[in-house]
């Protein structure tokens, strides 16, 4: 049986397939926007995290849309997700600068895919958490990053601990959904 | 039908391990019974070990947007058949190497990183249809560069064209490996990834920094490479 999230990650690919196919017809407007903001925070922490350089991981994010904006009309939905080609091209973008003498003169040694895969997973999920409310959030990360009990929580936050219960729920479904919209399994 | 509140009230502190033990226990034992409940812990499952794995929040530089945007709008110009004199791919060219510049400070301030160049523009009075800024050598070479400010609806758009700047001498350099979170423990091992390559980078520090998300450097070394 089909559960809602596969149908939320479905939702999200068609929507961007969607945007895709806009830009490749012409329109750098709106459609491009919505994929830059659905993408920026991830790219510019893998460029950070691959190249460890602030200015390059900007260039990074810039020449991925600009590349974006012109090989829109290469996207075959039948070779993968939008998200894949997405991160394909920033990839590819990645080693290229990884390389360029000037940039990074230590480099010999490109990228691999898996080892990019796990730093895009790991920016995804803390993507889908800057997408949740603050107070969402805080509970996830005072309990798995403070390591605290439902019952700490509701002390440090000066709220009922049927409130943490409840908000603690509601965050991790909200989490669950985020993460299938940009394509990770939770 | 279950006999309790729905979602149980348990069931999201069950999955982050966040409940007391006695509470933990007795829902455990609930799970047994309850085939809703034992479905969606299984449908969560998996998040535990997802959010230990979260990067850290970094703030994306509020104006990359803009700049990103009048790249895009720059190119879709060029590609329209403008500007006419020939001088396109050497205007892109130059353009990209732009891009290597990190923009710092509202206002005008453009640090070049590859060269070491700073260009610091002051916006004049002709501004809204275009300024242009001749720069020459600040050091009796015959290096000299010509640079086009103007006012996009995406932003400002700085074109250097630079003729007979030397390449940027190599200088020692420094690459982040990663940032990680001290346990409480006297012993513990961590595994970053980095680009960088052992002999290029043969010595190693860590730093004390802010849990802020900034990637650069800022706090004091608290280890270094033994000499």
């Amino acid at each position: 049986m089909e559960r809602p999230d596969d149908r939320a990650a479905d939702a999200a690919a068609a929507r961007e397939a969607e945007l895709l196919d806009a830009v490749a017809a012409g329109d750098r407007g709106a459609p491009l926007k919505e994929l830059y903001h659905r993408y920026e925070g991830r790219l510019y922490g893998l460029g950070l995290r691959l190249l460890g350089d602030a200015g390059l991981a900007e260039e990074m994010v810039q020449e991925t849309f600009l590349r974006l904006w012109r090989s829109a009309d290469r996207y075959d939905r039948g070779r993968g997700a939008p998200s894949t080609f997405i991160f394909t091209i920033a990839r590819r973008l990645a080693i290229d600068l990884w390389r360029r003498p000037s940039s990074r003169p230590c480099a010999d040694e490109a990228p691999g895919p898996d080892a990019v895969e796990r730093v895009i997973v790991q920016l995804t999920v803390r993507d889908a958490l800057d997408s949740l409310s603050d107070a969402q959030r805080e509970v996830l990360e005072l309990s798995y990053d403070r390591d605290l009990k439902q019952s700490e929580i509701a002390e440090r936050l000066g709220i009922p601990l049927g409130t943490v219960k409840t908000r603690t729920y509601h965050a991790l479904r909200a989490l669950k959904l985020a993460l299938e919209e940009r394509a990770v399994d939770g | 039908m279950a006999d309790h509140p729905v979602p149980h009230p348990d069931l999201a502190g069950y999955v982050l391990d966040a409940l007391d033990p006695d509470a933990s226990q007795a829902f455990a034992a609930h799970l047994r019974d309850c085939p809703d409940c034992a479905e969606e812990v299984a449908e969560l499952s998996d998040l535990p070990a997802l959010l230990a794995r979260a990067a850290p929040h970094v703030d994306v530089p509020v104006d990359l947007e803009a700049r990103t945007f009048a790249r895009i709008e720059d190119e879709a110009r060029r590609g329209a058949g403008a500007p006419a004199d020939g001088r396109a791919p050497r205007a892109r060219r130059v353009g990209t190497g732009l891009q290597r510049m990190l923009a710092v400070a509202a206002g005008f301030l453009i640090v070049a990183g590859a060269v070491g160049l700073v260009a610091n523009l002051v916006s004049g009075s002709g501004e809204g249809g275009g300024t242009t800024i001749r720069l020459i050598s600040a050091n009796g070479t015959t290096a000299r560069a010509e640079a086009k400010v103007r006012s996009t609806a995406q932003g400002r758009v700085v074109q250097l064209e630079v003729d007979g700047l030397p390449p940027a001498p190599a200088k020692p350099n420094r690459v982040s490996v990663g940032t990680f979170e001290v346990p409480d423990a006297d012993r513990y091992t961590f595994e970053m990834m980095s680009a960088a390559r052992a002999k290029a980078f043969p010595r190693m520090g860590v730093t004390l920094e802010p849990d802020d998300g900034n990637p650069q450097r800022t706090g004091p070394k608290v280890l270094v490479s033994v000499p």
